[in-house]
């Protein structure tokens, strides 16, 4: 359903993104991990069309994103790290917007943005200004927007992030469900509990390249050669994997500079 | 623990330090470009002025005085005006506001901080017309050298009382007003601000006639009780070589300027955070809709487009200002001074320049920052099964659905009512200006997709300062081509003036579109 190949993002002499190949199968939920400023949210924004890659190619769907993007787009649903929506625009004038850009039939668009607006709490709100939304509220917005025309890919940075406990569980949720009607998630985040609870699968990228993919028990297994890959969690993993792995350990107090 | 502590460096200081830099880094070549260009305006109005003068020496040496001063007021009223709107920007809109309020400053601080910038914004306009204007006044007089030397400070001082009197005034009235009406109220002091503008320069022109120079200098805009006047006087003390009433003249104008921005550091504590805070706004209409969507990608992207234009107020703020400005300079004479006998008022062609000139006027904040608009929220088009050229056209209709219609409008009434142009010829005229406005303003859209700052809240610097001047080269030859067409037409047979000219404007919307999307990799 995704396949990434060769996928290279250079920004000057700095090389963001190196000959990153992936494949994500139908049905799956992809947890993609990787300290900050590993190549995340850049290999996203190829993905889904924001940027140029400088070399390789993306397939959404079995389009490709540099020579059909029209249709490889129409097959997606995104939602960025910092969704900033219209703020002059309300949340059903957006979704309205939403709705034309993909194609869905007027009366299908109308029921589906009334059905996932009340799934989502923000039926009370859809009259109101975007630019009058909390975070969290334009996130589920953009959420929203992203399901509205039942796309067969969700590409989603960072899904979780300002939201409070239940509306981060609601999106778990709701994700699962995509997967389980068909539907496959490519998902960022920073927070390794999510991607151990959700994710069928697991791509860890470290500086650009992508050092480890495969489900939690076959990373286990790379991180620990010879264990049983039972005991480790996934921030074991991912530390061992990236080489991050130290612990702060000071020898004497160390003065935090905080007021007594 | 040995060693030396550092002197501590003023937080607002180093704060300036940085955003002087940021304003230059990278862009060097383009600051050097629009320095050339405000040397070359700087040169071109010095040489006016010192003509200007000597002529006035020779004929009305009396008047030389008031002159000076009528020219630094009306001077000093455009600052104020221009003012007006940075100020409102960088005190209650700008993106760093949140930045700088979580630091440890006091609110004072963050203000001295503002006030800079705002002198800063309008510092080129003092350089370009109020130096050169000062200088050609000593020049043309035979002032002695360190006359020269002594408009550095002069320059300076001037600065001091549009800048504070905008600041006090957006500060003031952000204090009079709840804070989520805070943008309306920037809306309406532009309005007001224009208005007064207007006013001002319909009475000017009602004193006018030939000898509009003259009248002004003896009208209120000279009167020895404005500061502006004090400012004149002791420059004229400084051509007859006498230091201290210069000194004098430029404090007492100084003062006056030093007391607006006091006044308004001291009432800040109290006054400035009144305009902060995203308060709730009220329910839209778009919160109960009979029919969902506008039915394809290009009418809902142009119906976007309308929405977003329509209710933001900063954008119609500087509409007004623009238009206010060229109804100022092409109407106000006309409306005391012109009539049928005048066969240049009753002009169609005049009259279809005057419309196309108010199209470029609003699509200068409204299609030229167009796609500098989008800022952050671009992921939403750009990730969207939209090609660049949809969402372009989308941009070029949208506007044009705002601007074509009331430029049409505005320019008919201004022919037939304003400018005693025959009914028939006014219908003829709106009619030309609706069919041309595509083309301007798809120039306009496709200039500002080639450079487009995405992170600026102000309308008026969503594109590279490089690319707004070319724009301004290439409106001018549009408005060119699409008189000469028309006339062409006109002279054929009235109806085939709006046709060719229709065409014209059709086959520059194409090119621009074309040109535009050609540059979608600058917008990542």
């Amino acid at each position: 359903m995704i396949r990434l190949t060769g996928l290279t993002k250079r920004f000057g002499d700095l090389t963001a993104v190196e000959g990153l190949d992936l494949s994500v199968t139908r049905g799956e939920l992809f947890g993609f991990l990787g300290p900050n400023g590993a190549g995340k949210t850049t290999t996203i924004r190829m993905m889904v069309g924001l940027l140029r890659p400088t070399a390789g190619e993306v397939h959404i769907a079995g389009r490709d994103m540099a020579t059909d993007s029209i249709a490889a787009k129409a097959r997606l649903g995104y939602v960025p790290d910092e969704p900033v929506l219209y703020d002059k625009l309300s949340g059903l004038e957006f979704l309205q917007l939403a709705a034309d850009v993909y194609r869905v039939p007027a009366e299908r668009a109308r029921a589906r943005a009334a059905e996932l607006l009340d799934v989502f709490g923000l039926s009370d709100r859809a009259g109101d200004p975007i630019g009058a939304y909390s975070r969290g509220m334009r996130r589920r917005l953009a959420l929203v927007a992203a399901l509205l025309h039942e796309p067969e890919v969700l590409v989603l940075d960072e899904p979780t992030s300002a939201l409070d406990p239940k509306a981060a569980r609601l999106i778990k949720d709701v994700l699962r469900d995509f997967c389980r009607r068909g539907g496959t998630v490519f998902m960022s985040t920073h927070i390794l509990e999510i991607a151990e609870a959700m994710c069928s699968q697991v791509g860890i990228i470290d500086r650009g390249r992508l050092i480890a993919v495969g489900t939690l028990d076959e990373l286990r297994a790379l991180a620990e050669p010879g264990g049983n890959g039972r005991a480790a969690t996934l921030e074991d993993v991912f530390l061992r994997l990236t080489g991050d792995e130290g612990t702060f350990e000071a020898d004497e107090p160390f003065d935090t500079g905080t007021a007594p | 623990m040995t060693g030396t502590t550092a002197p501590t460096r003023s937080p607002v200081g180093a704060i300036l330090r940085s955003k002087w830099q940021m304003l230059f880094s990278g862009r060097t070549d383009q600051m050097a470009l629009l320095g050339v260009l405000g040397l070359g305006l700087a040169c071109v109005v010095f040489a006016l002025g010192r003509g200007f003068f000597r002529m006035l020496a020779e004929v009305r040496p009396d008047l030389l005085v008031p002159a000076l001063a009528s020219l630094l007021t009306l001077l000093a009223l455009c600052v104020t005006v221009l003012a007006l709107g940075t100020a409102f920007t960088r005190l209650y809109a700008s993106s760093d506001l949140p930045l700088l309020l979580s630091w440890p400053l006091s609110t004072r601080q963050v203000f001295t901080v503002k006030t800079v910038e705002v002198a800063a914004a309008e510092a080129p306009l003092i350089l370009i017309l109020g130096l050169p204007c000062m200088a050609a006044y000593g020049h043309a007089l035979g002032a002695p050298g360190w006359f020269y030397l002594a408009l550095a400070p002069a320059a300076a001082v001037f600065h001091l009382l549009p800048t504070g009197a905008a600041l006090l005034l957006n500060v003031a009235a952000m204090r009079l007003v709840p804070a989520y009406r805070a943008r309306e109220v920037g809306v309406a002091l532009g309005i007001l601000a224009g208005a007064l503008a207007y006013a001002a320069s319909h009475l000017l022109s009602a004193i006018g006639g030939t000898a509009v120079f003259t009248r002004l200098a003896e009208s209120w805009l000279g009167a020895s009780y404005l500061p502006t006047a004090w400012l004149a006087a002791g420059l004229h003390a400084a051509v007859a070589d006498s230091p201290e009433l210069f000194a004098l003249g430029l404090a007492t104008y100084g003062t006056t300027g030093a007391f607006a921005l006091a006044a308004g550091l001291a009432v800040v504590p109290r006054l400035f955070t009144a305009g902060w805070g995203g308060a709730p706004r009220r329910r839209l209409a778009g919160g109960r809709v009979r029919r969902f969507g506008a039915g394809s990608p290009a009418l809902g992207m142009v119906r976007k487009e309308i929405l977003v234009v329509l209710r933001d107020p900063t954008e119609w703020a500087q509409v007004a200002y623009g238009l206010v400005v060229i109804f100022v300079v092409f109407i106000s004479g006309r409306l005391r001074g012109g009539g049928p006998a005048d066969p240049f008022a009753v002009s169609p062609v005049l009259v279809f320049v005057i419309g196309l000139t108010l199209v470029v006027t609003m699509g200068l904040t409204l299609a030229l920052g167009a796609v500098g608009r989008e800022g952050a929220a671009r992921w939403f088009p750009l990730s969207a099964p939209l090609a660049a050229e949809d969402w372009l056209r989308a941009k070029m209709w949208g506007v044009s659905a705002v601007v074509a219609p009331v430029c049409s409008l505005l320019t008919g009434l201004l022919g037939g009512v304003g400018l005693g142009l025959p009914a028939g010829q006014a219908v003829l005229v709106g009619l030309a200006v609706l069919a041309c406005a595509p083309g301007s303003l798809a120039i306009s859209v496709a200039v500002g997709a080639g450079a487009p700052v995405f992170d600026s809240p102000d309308p008026r610097r969503r594109v590279a300062p490089s690319e707004t001047v070319a724009h301004f080269f290439l409106q001018a030859f549009y408005i060119g081509v699409a008189t000469a067409v028309f006339a062409l037409g006109l002279e054929a047979a009235p109806p085939v003036g709006p046709v060719l000219a229709a065409m014209a404007s059709y086959l520059v919307y194409r090119v621009s579109l074309r040109s535009a999307a050609s540059a979608r990799g600058r917008w990542e």
